[in-house]
C-alpha cells in the first residue's frame, strides 16, 4: 500500500474546509435537543390508572432498582394492590425488562433522555410524573407481542371429546401431567392480588410454586392450612381468584383450581397421613356440635378438631358431603375426591352421625345443652317454587331431590330417575345445567338420544351459568330456548305436553332488582312431558323455633351474625355457609373457619371469666 | 543507564479501557513489561450467578464495553445449546446484521484509536462522526446505542421495524463511496506509515505459544482461522465472504486487515437482508414468563468471533432459575498478559501504546 | 456438515479410548466433545492432543461443587484445522486443591492458572508464578468465586448504603422504606 508522496495530496485535504461539518454545536444540543427513534429507551411512563401494582417490574428488575410503594390515596379494591412502582434511576440501566413483564401494558419508556441535577434524591421516581423536558411525554418503547416475556396462554386441559362424553358420567376433565402442571405453575408472576379475593385467603403463589418444585407435601401442608377440602375446590370451586389473576389481564388467568386438584390427585395417601394428622391435637378443650354435613360444617370440623375440641358433626342425609354429595354431578364432582377428603375427617377423630335431622331427630335446645357451642351450617337443600298454571302435576319436578337421587342412583343406592325422552329444564344458572346435563345423560342411557329444552329468561350472552357448563352443553346436544319466561303447563290428557314462555324482555330494573318484564305477545310453546324447575335453592330451619326466632335475626331467611360467624342474641350458637352468606362453597369453607376460630374465641374467653 | 519504573495507564491517551502496564524503561528502550489489571474488575462472573436467566441480559453486554453484542450473542447461544431450543430462520439472519454491524463498529473504534499512539486524531474524529450513524441505527432497531440487549435467548427481542432495510443500505452505500478518503486518511498518510511498517511484528510461533486468535493469528500464520469460517454459528455458512489473511504480521498489515473486514462484512449484511426470510423472531426457551424460565441440567462453551478474536462463555446450568458458573474468555487474555510480558519487552518507549493497541488488546473483557 | 464431522470424531473417540482407557465421554454436542479425564492421565490426554492438531488453548475454567465437595477443571482446547472443540473436565478434591500445572504444554496456561487461583484458591503444583495476586488487590476473605463466598453480605459489610429521602411528588405514599 505504499504510494508515492503526493506534492498534491496536502492540498486535497483543503476540500474539507467547505464542506458541512458534521458535529452538532452546543446550541442545537441544549435548545433543540435531538429526538430519539422510535423505540429509544428513554425514562419511564406508567399509566397509574391502568396499572394494578402487581410487582412483576419490581421482581424482574436486575438492578433492584423498582420498589412497590403503598399510595394513601388508591382504595383497595379486588383485581390489584394499591401500590405503585417506583423507579431509582441512579440504578436503572434502561434495560426494559419491566416494560416486557407489565401485565398490563401500562408501563412503557418515553424518548426522554436528558436529566440534568445536583440533588441525587430526586433521581428517585415514581413514574407518572413525566419528564416535561426532551420529548418526555413521547412513547418510546413500548412491548409488542413478540418481546413478551409473560406465557399468555394456559396448558391446555384434556378432557373428554362432547360425543364420548354424553354417554356417561365419566369425569369430564382429566387433570394435569406433570410436565403441564409444571408449565402452567411457571406461568404464575408471584403478584398476590388474588390471595386478598379469595374468600378464604389461601396462600395459592405458595402452593403454586410447590406445584413448580413438584413438593406435593409442601402443597398439601398449603392447601390445609386455609381449606380442609381442596379436592371438593379443585374441581367446582367459584375460582374469583381466577378471574383477578393479573396474567389474565391480557392473556388466559392461571389454572389456580386445576393446579389446585394436582396436589390432590398426586399426594399418596401415606403423605396425607404424614402430613396432615401431625398437626392434630388431642380433645380435650370442649365439645362442638356441627349441624350440616356441607362444605362449612365439614371445614369448621376440621379446625375445631384440630385446635383439641371434641366434633361431633349431624347429617340429615345418609352421607356427608352437602352439595358435593348430592348436588353436583359425578362427571364434574367425581365421588372418589370428595371421599378423600371426606375420610380425613373421620381419620382425625371428628363424629359422625348421618341420617339426623337436627329439628326432627334432636332439637337444638338439646344440643345446647349437651355441647358447649353449636355451629349452625345446614345450608339450602329446598328448593324454591315457582308458580305456574297447572305447576302442581306429578310430572313437575324440582333440581335439588333429582340430583340427589341421581347421585344415589350412580353410587348403587337406589333407582334410576325415571326421564322422558322430552324434557324442559326452567332456569338459567349452574343448577339448571346440572339438572339438563344429568337428565341428557340418563336419556342417552335409556333411549340413545337425548332432547333437552333449557328455558331461561336470561338471553344467552347474560346467563349466570359458568362459560364451560354453556359450550359444553351445546356440544352434547342441549337446546337453548333463551329470553323466555314460562308461564303455564299445557295439558293434554291428563299428561304435560308443553310448556307455554311467553318472550322476556329484560330482567332486572335499573335498580339491579329482580323484576322482570314480559311481551305477552310473543308466545312459544315447547314441546315435552317432564319439566324441572331449578330457579333456586332455600333454606330448612327446622330447627328454629319460635323462642329462637325470637332472639335471632332472619333476613331474607338469611341468618344474621357477626364478623366471628357469631350469632346475636345466642352467643352460644354461630352460624356460617349458604345459609348467611349465600350459594357459594368457598366462602362457606371461609366461613367455617372463621367461625371455628370465633368459638375458640368465645369458649377460652367464658373459662376465664367463670 | 539505570531503569525507570513508567506507568502506562490506568488514565493514558493511548490505553483501551483500563488497566496500568508496569513498564521498566532503559533510556527509551522498555526492558521488563508487566500488566496489572484488576481496575475494571467488576465480579461479573459472581453476580451473573445472583440473577435469573433472563434477567442476566443487563449484566452481559457490560463485559466487554467496545463491543457488547458479542456478549449477548455467545450468551443466546450457550442457552439455546443447552436447552436444545431451535430458533427461528428469521432470527438467525438478524442476528448476523446485528453482528456484523458490531463488528463494523469495533472496528472503526479500533482504527479511531491508532490516533492518541501516532497524533493522528483527525482519524479518531471522522471514526467517531461514522460509528455516531450506525448507533442510530442500533437506537432504531434495538432501542439503545451502545448497550443494545437485542439479541436474547430464543432469538432476536423485537421485530425489525419498518423501514430500516432500507435505510442501512442506503446508509452502507454512501459509507462504501467513501471508505477510500478513510484508506487516503489513515493508510496511506505518512505518519502512519512510518510508524506501523515493519514495526511490533507477530510472528508465528508467538500465535502459537500464547494462544493468539484473531486478526493478529490470521495475519501471522496466513490461513483463514476464523471461527465464523471454521464453525460456523447463525448461518455464516450461507454467506458468501472472504477473511482477509497474511503472513507477514506487522502493525500495518493488522490495521489494512480491519479495513478490508469492514468491506466483507457490508458484503455479509447485505446478503443477509437478500436472504431474510420473514416469520416470527423468537421462541421461548422454557414454559412459564421468563423469572421461572428453568434450563436443563448441563454446561457448553460456546465461542462467536469478535473483532478481536474468539470470544467465548463457558457456561453450566444446574438445572434451576439461575446459572451456576458462566466464564468468561476474553479474546485479548493470550496477548494481554503473556504478550505483554514476553514481547513488549524490546520495543521503544513510544510504541509501547502502539504495540497495546495494533495487538487488539480490550481490557474490560480481560477483567470483567 | 454432520458427516464430516463424524469423520473427524470418529478416529478422535477410538483413539482416545484405545489410548486411555480411564478416560470416559461426558458429552458429545456438535462441535464439541467433553471428556471426564483423572488428574494422572490429564498430561498424557492434553499431549497427545496437542500433537494431533488441538493446539490452541482456549481457557481453564474452574466450577465449585461446594455440595460434592470438588472443583471440576475443564481444559479448553481447539482445533483450527478441523474446527472441533475438546473440553476435558478433571474432578479435585476441595478440601485440598492441587493440580499439576500444564505451562510446559501450553505456556498460555500460566494467567489462567493464575487466576483460578486467586478466585478459587486452587493450587498448581510447578507453577509458583500462579501464586500472586492478579485482579485483586489486598483481598481479605475467601476465594471470591466459591460458592460459600455470599458477595452480598460481603458488600454490606464493607460499604457503607445510600439511604434515599424521595421526593416524589403529591401522590407519593406518606412512609417509605427502601430494604
Amino acid at each position: 500500500m505504499d504510494k508515492k508522496k503526493n506534492l498534491f495530496s496536502p492540498i486535497k485535504a483543503w476540500k474539507y474546509a467547505f464542506k458541512k461539518p458534521v458535529s452538532f454545536s452546543m446550541e442545537d444540543i441544549i435548545d433543540r435537543p435531538r429526538e430519539s427513534e422510535n423505540n429509544a429507551r428513554g425514562f419511564h411512563i406508567n399509566d397509574h390508572t391502568k396499572c394494578i401494582g402487581c410487582g412483576a417490574c419490581s421482581e424482574i428488575c436486575p438492578t433492584e432498582a423498582i420498589v412497590m410503594v403503598k399510595r394513601a390515596d388508591l382504595e383497595p379494591k379486588d383485581g390489584e394492590h394499591p401500590e405503585r412502582p417506583t423507579i431509582d434511576y441512579g440504578r436503572c440501566c434502561f434495560c426494559a425488562l419491566c416494560v416486557d413483564i407489565c401485565t398490563t401494558g401500562s408501563m412503557k419508556m418515553s424518548k426522554a433522555y436528558v436529566f440534568n441535577t445536583t440533588n441525587p434524591d430526586t433521581l428517585y421516581k415514581m413514574p407518572e410524573e413525566i419528564f416535561a423536558a426532551s420529548g418526555g411525554t413521547i412513547t418510546g418503547y413500548e412491548k409488542t407481542p413478540e418481546s413478551d416475556l409473560l406465557d399468555l396462554v394456559r396448558a391446555e386441559m384434556p378432557s373428554e371429546a362432547s360425543e364420548k362424553a354424553k354417554e356417561s358420567f365419566i369425569e369430564l376433565l382429566k387433570g394435569y401431567s406433570m410436565a403441564q402442571a409444571k408449565a402452567e405453575a411457571a406461568r404464575c408472576i408471584g403478584c398476590e392480588i388474588c390471595v386478598k379475593t379469595c374468600p378464604a385467603n389461601m396462600h395459592i403463589p405458595e402452593y403454586i410454586d410447590a406445584v413448580g418444585q413438584g413438593d406435593m407435601a409442601e402443597g398439601l401442608a398449603l392447601l390445609y392450612k386455609t381449606n380442609p377440602l381442596p379436592g371438593v375446590c379443585g374441581s367446582i370451586c367459584t375460582h374469583k381468584c381466577e378471574t383477578v389473576c393479573a396474567i389474565g389481564q391480557r392473556g388466559e388467568p392461571i389454572a389456580i383450581r386445576w393446579l389446585k386438584r394436582y396436589i390432590v390427585d398426586n399426594a399418596p395417601e401415606s403423605m396425607y397421613e404424614e402430613v396432615l394428622m401431625a398437626p392434630v391435637s388431642a380433645p380435650g378443650k370442649g365439645r362442638v356440635a356441627v349441624v350440616g354435613g356441607g362444605a362449612a360444617g365439614m371445614s369448621a370440623s376440621y379446625y375445631l378438631r384440630t385446635m383439641g375440641y371434641a366434633v361431633d358433626l349431624y347429617e340429615a342425609k345418609p352421607l356427608m358431603g352437602g352439595v358435593a354429595r348430592y348436588g353436583v354431578p359425578q362427571y364434574r364432582m367425581p365421588e372418589e375426591r370428595l371421599n378423600k377428603d371426606v375420610d380425613l375427617l373421620k381419620k382425625i377423630g371428628v363424629g359422625f352421625h348421618v341420617n339426623t335431622k337436627v329439628g326432627k331427630d334432636i332439637t337444638l335446645d338439646a344440643l345446647h345443652e349437651q355441647y358447649d357451642a353449636v355451629f349452625l351450617a345446614s345450608g339450602l337443600p329446598q328448593s324454591r317454587s315457582l308458580k305456574l298454571e297447572n305447576g302442581d302435576h306429578p310430572d313437575v319436578l324440582y333440581a335439588m331431590p333429582f340430583l340427589a337421587a341421581a347421585r344415589d342412583y350412580l353410587r348403587g343406592q337406589g333407582e334410576m330417575p325415571d326421564v322422558a325422552a322430552k324434557v324442559i329444564v326452567i332456569g338459567g344458572g349452574n343448577v339448571a345445567f346440572d339438572v339438563a346435563r344429568t337428565i341428557l345423560r340418563f336419556q342417552q342411557e335409556k333411549y340413545g338420544h337425548n332432547q333437552v329444552s333449557l328455558v331461561s329468561l336470561e338471553t344467552k350472552d347474560i346467563l349466570p351459568a359458568d362459560k364451560e357448563e354453556i359450550e359444553e352443553g351445546e356440544a352434547e346436544g342441549l337446546r337453548y330456548f333463551c329470553g323466555f319466561g314460562p308461564q303455564g303447563i299445557e295439558l293434554s290428557e291428563g299428561k304435560i305436553a308443553g310448556l307455554h314462555t311467553v318472550k322476556c324482555l329484560s330482567v332486572f330494573d335499573e335498580n339491579r332488582s329482580f323484576c322482570p318484564v314480559f311481551d305477552k305477545d310473543q308466545k312459544d310453546l315447547i314441546e315435552g312431558s317432564q319439566v324441572y324447575v331449578a330457579i333456586g335453592q332455600m333454606n330448612d330451619h327446622a330447627y328454629f323455633t319460635p323462642e329462637h326466632l325470637d332472639k335471632a335475626v332472619l333476613k331474607g331467611g338469611k341468618v344474621q351474625t357477626d364478623s366471628w360467624g357469631q350469632v346475636q342474641g345466642m352467643p352460644w350458637l354461630f352460624a356460617g355457609g349458604d345459609i348467611v352468606h349465600g350459594p357459594d362453597m368457598i366462602h362457606g369453607i371461609a366461613d367455617g373457619h372463621q367461625a371455628a376460630r370465633g368459638i375458640d374465641l368465645y369458649l377460652q374467653s367464658l373459662s376465664q371469666t367463670s | 543507564m539505570s531503569e525507570v519504573k513508567l506507568f502506562f495507564g490506568p488514565q493514558h491517551p493511548g490505553m483501551h479501557g483500563n488497566a496500568s502496564v508496569h513498564l521498566y524503561v532503559e533510556g527509551d528502550l522498555v526492558k521488563k513489561a508487566r500488566l496489572v489489571p484488576g481496575m475494571l474488575h467488576r465480579g461479573f462472573e459472581k453476580s451473573m450467578e445472583n440473577h435469573t436467566w433472563m434477567g442476566n441480559l443487563a449484566l452481559i453486554p457490560r463485559v466487554c464495553v467496545a463491543e457488547p453484542d458479542i456478549n449477548e450473542m455467545v450468551f443466546a447461544q450457550g442457552l439455546e445449546t443447552i436447552a436444545e431450543v431451535e430458533i427461528p430462520e428469521r432470527a438467525h439472519y438478524i442476528r448476523m446484521v446485528i453482528m456484523e454491524m458490531t463488528r463494523i463498529l469495533a472496528h472503526m473504534m479500533s482504527l479511531g484509536a491508532l490516533a492518541s499512539p501516532t497524533g493522528l486524531y483527525t482519524a479518531n474524529q471522522w471514526m467517531q462522526a461514522d460509528r455516531n450513524n450506525i448507533q442510530d441505527l442500533f437506537e432504531a432497531i434495538t432501542g439503545h446505542r451502545i448497550y443494545h440487549m437485542y439479541i436474547v435467548p430464543g432469538g432476536v427481542r423485537k421485530e425489525l421495524p419498518q423501514g430500516i432495510e432500507t435505510r442501512i443500505l442506503d446508509f452502507f452505500t454512501e459509507f462504501e463511496r467513501r471508505m477510500p478518503e478513510y484508506h487516503a486518511l489513515i493508510f496511506e498518510n505518512p505518519t502512519i506509515q512510518a510508524r506501523l511498517k515493519d514495526n511490533i511484528m507477530l510472528p508465528e510461533f508467538v500465535v502459537w505459544e500464547l494462544g493468539v486468535t484473531g486478526i493478529g493469528m490470521r495475519s501471522a500464520v496466513g490461513k483463514p482461522y476464523d471461527v465464523r469460517k471454521v464453525t460456523p454459528y447463525a448461518r455464516y455458512d450461507k454467506v458468501d465472504f472472504e477473511v482477509p489473511v497474511a503472513t507477514y504480521s506487522d502493525a500495518y498489515t493488522r490495521s489494512v486487515m480491519k479495513y478490508y473486514e469492514i468491506k466483507e462484512s457490508i458484503r455479509i449484511i447485505r446478503q443477509a437482508f437478500d436472504m431474510m426470510p420473514q416469520g416470527k423472531v423468537n421462541v421461548k426457551i422454557a414454559p412459564g414468563n421468563a423469572l421461572k424460565w428453568t434450563l436443563p441440567k448441563g454446561q457448553t462453551y460456546s465461542a462467536v468471533e469478535s473483532a478481536r478474536g474468539e470470544f467465548g462463555y463457558y457456561i453450566v446450568s444446574d438445572g434451576k432459575t439461575q446459572p451456576y458458573r458462566i466464564a468468561v474468555r476474553g479474546a485479548s487474555f493470550p496477548q494481554g498478559f503473556l504478550g505483554v510480558e514476553r514481547y513488549m519487552p524490546g520495543v521503544r518507549l513510544d510504541d509501547a501504546p502502539l504495540w497495546y493497541d495494533t495487538m487488539g488488546i480490550c481490557t474490560p473483557e480481560i477483567d470483567r | 456438515m454432520t458427516n464430516s464431522m463424524n469423520n473427524v470424531k470418529a478416529p478422535l473417540l477410538a483413539q482416545i479410548g484405545a489410548l486411555f482407557p480411564e478416560v470416559r465421554l461426558k458429552k458429545d454436542r456438535d462441535r464439541e466433545i467433553t471428556f471426564e479425564v483423572q488428574p494422572r492421565d490429564l498430561h498424557q490426554v492434553l499431549t497427545y492432543l496437542k500433537n494431533a492438531g488441538w493446539r490452541q488453548l482456549s481457557m481453564i475454567s474452574c466450577v465449585d461443587w461446594i455440595e460434592d465437595g470438588q472443583f471440576e477443571l475443564v481444559y479448553n482446547v481447539f482445533d483450527w484445522t478441523q474446527g472441533l472443540r475438546v473440553l476435558l473436565s478433571m474432578k479435585i478434591d476441595r478440601g485440598e486443591a492441587q493440580a499439576m500445572t500444564i505451562i510446559n504444554l501450553f505456556d498460555g496456561a500460566m494467567y489462567y492458572e493464575r487466576e483460578i487461583h486467586e478466585f478459587f484458591g486452587v493450587v498448581f503444583l510447578g507453577n509458583e508464578d500462579a501464586l500472586k495476586s492478579l485482579f485483586l488487590e489486598r483481598w481479605d476473605d475467601i476465594p471470591p468465586l466459591r460458592k460459600d463466598f455470599d458477595s452480598r453480605a460481603y458488600s454490606d459489610k464493607k460499604y457503607v448504603k445510600r439511604f434515599y429521602d424521595p421526593v416524589y411528588g403529591p401522590q407519593g405514599g406518606a412512609s417509605f422504606e427502601r430494604s
